[in-house]
């Protein structure tokens, strides 16, 4: 005989909101390896201590980049910016230009290229004194970027990207083997700092191309509710609006 | 003290508990308005429904309970 007030544990609650999390922490780009992590291919001998700091240069059209640092990256937009992306590409620029400083401010208080990480950022022309997030957008090398972004598996059509490699790129196509692949096309945009810092980390590792999995884990679970959260306010302002025009009958 | 005040009570502490834990993910970036409605009902789906089943199975008379 079974009692008519059976108690039914509060299980599909709890199954809800986890797969809730899960959903929202994954991130929505355009393909699954396009996750803002590294690209993890086991590197041996690696160790936590930072071997690197990373500075930005520019990366003019026909100039090849400087030989002798020890890793290269390349901040790279995968198409010309639209009403939508337009934002986030400028965010993601001031958060670079920000966070990082311009690789001979690095050289002039005696870094040697060897223990630095240049992050390229790909320009028509040389840029002029005080620029800002804005002009390297209007001057940004999308045709460059294309074939550098080539270079990797992937369409990469959205972005930004910053893949980090052991040698320079240089010309079209040349396939690269150990990189480190951050995707900002599709978190937070307050969170891109905290992504930035990601590499920044990453990239000053000697294993530059083994992720920090708990690093990973715990920015992309707050990236995750941030984005749930963009979207609770979207409601929040919308039910607002409902009541406001319901109350309007009344 | 009342269910609904007790409950009420609960659904704060835990909404605290996980904001603080959404802050601690990320220091650096402070929590927006909609991620602080995210962590109330987080803590509304999360007490709720235990503080209902509690409540069911507290208020069962010991006939009920010979019958489960």
């Amino acid at each position: 005989m079974t009692s008519r007030s059976t108690p039914v544990p509060p299980r599909r609650c709890w199954g809800l909101l986890l797969l809730l999390l899960v959903a929202c922490a994954t991130p929505a780009g355009d393909e699954v390896e396009d996750s803002p992590e590294a690209i993890e291919e086991p590197a041996g001998g690696g160790t936590d201590l930072p071997v690197r700091e990373t500075g930005f240069d520019w990366l003019t059209r026909g100039s090849d980049e400087v030989p002798g640092f020890s890793l290269y990256s390349y901040f790279l937009l995968g198409s010309r910016p639209t009403h939508s992306t337009r934002p986030r590409y400028l965010m993601a620029i001031a958060a670079l230009l920000g966070r990082v400083p311009h690789v001979e401010k690095l050289t002039d208080v005696g870094c040697e290229l060897t223990g630095l990480n240049v992050t390229y950022i790909p320009v028509l022309e040389p840029p002029p004194a005080g620029i800002d997030e804005r002009w390297v957008l209007d001057n940004y090398d999308f045709e460059r970027a294309r074939i550098l972004l080539a270079s990797f598996p992937g369409r990469h059509r959205r972005g930004p990207y910053i893949f980090s490699v052991e040698s320079p790129l240089g010309g079209l196509g040349t396939p690269a083997s150990r990189h480190l692949k951050q995707d900002l096309s599709s978190c937070s945009t307050r969170l891109l700092d905290a992504w930035i810092t990601v590499y920044l980390d990453q990239a000053s590792r000697r294993d530059f191309d083994r992720p920090d999995r708990m690093q990973i884990l715990r920015v992309g679970i707050r990236d995750g509710i941030a984005r749930a959260a963009e979207q609770v306010e979207g409601v929040t302002v919308a039910i607002a609006d409902l009541t406001a025009w319901i109350n309007v009958f009344d | 003290m009342k269910s609904g005040a007790v409950t009420t009570v609960i659904v704060a502490l835990v909404a605290v508990i996980l904001t603080l834990a959404i802050q601690w993910l990320e220091p650096d970036v402070a929590l927006s308005p909609g991620e602080y409605t995210l962590a109330v009902l987080g803590a509304v789906v999360m007490v709720v429904p235990l503080r209902t089943w509690w409540q069911r199975r507290s208020s069962r008379s010991p006939r009920d309970e010979a019958r489960a």
